[in-house]
């Protein structure tokens, strides 16, 4: 199998060397443990882990905004398709629930406890299950908790989607408090809270520096508070749909 | 603090960046300040509208991507990292299975260096034995043949399972060369009988098998010749060929008949294979009280 270079010592020191081929030679024991791992090692290195896939989300910015992608163009058809064969639904309300549990996973995974749910089943897995769960509860939006969760990482995630379906009001009155502040300030905000750094967000905005997109940030901010202040009304509507 | 801080502070509080003391500061400075306990709730707003505005954007992305199933997965950092990683750990298993090999190489090298260290101490030692042995006097067992034999000293000390030593009993022959037959004036037979002799006599053996070899291919009929050829063989320890060259020379060479036996019993001793032939020349030999080697066949019974 493998050729072998044998030192062959007539006296002492050595006084000649040759080569010499063994073809016939049964691997050994060690050699199967290489070539095995060999093969472990190159074949993890095909895609990246949960773990770093995570961690690509947790950097926010243009990392998370990939990452997604990928994971999107990768397991999205699969997950939908398990979705529609486990609930039964058409394609457009498979691919509604599959968004809607992305944005759930993506908040689980931004938050502190970011990894937890890796320990009982895959990202894959989780995502599946979120995505059927979120279907459900958008085919009976009246009931809650219509698949179990089995693992308290799952309960976790079914929140994010029971949150992001209670909270339609609260995007609806969101949309209309957001319409008084023009896009540009629309578009500073949602890079900040996307998890741009400032330097990405001068890059995007095409602002000087860094120091710039931060007071642009501010001004944003300032804004939308002084829109809200001007407008009491949407206080009371946001205070009463997005806080319960 | 001014408005950037408490922005900075909120937001902290918000994402759970703040310590269980920096909160219940912020909640107290609040209490205190209802100006402020606006303030901090309207960034709160506004921090939720950021949130807003994020998860939208992520949603629609995805409803986006998931209309468009056919398009390739990007060869984003990922595939880099991928090509990166692979080719390392490629790298890193090839180089860990060549630390592996030469280890094993290594130790095998050592053990094999050592064995042979081990082989060559013990070749020395049997050299320096033989030496030894060859040094020693021998005295004559037959008074007009100058013969002398030293038995060995393993055979003195009469243990069982002591090796045999067929040079502690070897006689040298006494008129090596001696008598050329006829056609011995041929220059090359001579020549190369004589450089043989000589040979012999120097400890050069080898040599000597070869001159004899050389001399018998000429002229196959060469009892002196033949003679060379044996003892030659006897004294390199190749008691098998020996053992052929004595067994011819007794039967064609009458006068040299009985040194021939000798020397043919201490090679099927040496050999210790054919005993019964082994035992058979030893009784013939120890029949015959006139035998010029019979002194020596006593001290081997």
């Amino acid at each position: 199998m493998i050729s072998l270079i044998r030192r062959n010592f007539s006296t002492n020191p050595p006084q000649s060397y040759k080569i010499q081929f063994s073809p016939k030679k049964i691997p050994s024991t060690g050699d199967l443990c290489a070539v095995i791992l060999l093969y472990t090692m190159i074949s993890n290195g095909e895609a990246l882990s949960d773990q770093e896939r995570i961690d690509a989300i947790r950097q926010g910015g243009t990392s998370r905004d990939g990452q997604w992608r990928i994971i999107v163009l990768t397991w999205g058809q699969y997950c939908c398709q398990t979705v529609m064969r486990t609930t039964g639904c058409d394609q457009s309300l498979a691919q509604e629930g599959f968004s809607i549990a992305v944005v759930g996973v993506d908040k689980r995974i931004r938050s502190s406890e970011g990894y937890d749910f890796l320990t009982s089943a895959t990202l894959k897995t989780y995502l599946t299950a979120s995505s059927i769960y979120a279907v459900n509860r958008l085919l009976h939006a009246a009931s809650r908790h219509i698949v179990d969760a089995s693992t308290l990482a799952e309960e976790a995630a079914f929140e994010q989607v029971d949150q992001w379906i209670s909270q339609d009001a609260c995007r609806l009155v969101m949309e209309k408090a957001l319409e008084g502040i023009g896009e540009k300030s629309k578009k500073i905000l949602l890079l900040f809270n996307d998890g741009f750094s400032m330097k990405e967000i001068a890059a995007e905005m095409g602002f000087d520096n860094e120091t710039t997109a931060r007071k642009e940030k501010y001004k944003a901010q300032e804004k939308f508070k002084r829109h809200l202040a001007d407008n009491p009304h949407f206080i009371t509507l946001l205070k009463e749909n997005c806080y319960g | 603090m001014d408005n950037y801080q408490l922005a900075d502070r909120v937001e902290a509080w918000m994402q759970g960046r703040l310590t269980t003391a920096q909160i219940t500061e912020l909640r107290n400075a609040m209490a205190n300040d209802p100006a402020m306990a606006r303030e901090v709730e309207l960034h709160r707003l506004t921090v939720q509208a950021g949130t807003f505005l994020a998860n939208q954007r992520l949603k629609n992305n995805v409803l986006e991507w998931l209309q468009r199933p056919s398009e390739p997965v990007p060869a984003t950092e990922e595939v880099v990292v991928n090509a990166w990683r692979k080719w390392t750990i490629i790298v890193a298993a090839i180089a860990l299975l060549l630390f592996l090999w030469a280890a094993l190489e290594y130790g095998n090298i050592r053990q094999e260096q050592q064995k042979n260290w081990q082989l060559e101490q013990e070749n020395r030692r049997l050299q320096e034995l033989l030496e030894q042995e060859d040094r020693v006097p021998t005295a004559p067992s037959v008074p007009d043949d100058s013969i002398s034999i030293k038995p060995s000293t393993e055979k003195k000390s009469g243990g069982t399972g002591v090796v045999f030593s067929p040079m502690a009993y070897y006689v040298p022959p006494a008129d090596l060369g001696g008598v050329l037959r006829r056609n011995d004036t041929a220059p090359t037979v001579a020549q190369s009988l004589d450089l043989g002799v000589a040979a012999f006599k120097n400890g050069k053996f080898k040599t000597a098998e070869r001159y004899a070899r050389q001399v018998l291919t000429t002229d196959a009929s060469q009892r002196e010749a033949l003679r060379l050829l044996a003892f030659a063989q006897f004294r390199q320890g190749k008691f098998l060929e020996a053992s052929h060259a004595f067994s011819g020379l007794s039967t064609i060479y009458p006068s040299k008949k009985e040194e021939a036996e000798w020397h043919l019993l201490l090679c099927y001793r040496a050999l210790n294979d054919g005993k019964t032939a082994y035992k058979a020349l030893l009784k013939r030999i120890l029949a015959n009280p006139d035998h010029a080697f019979y002194a020596n066949a006593q001290q081997l019974k």
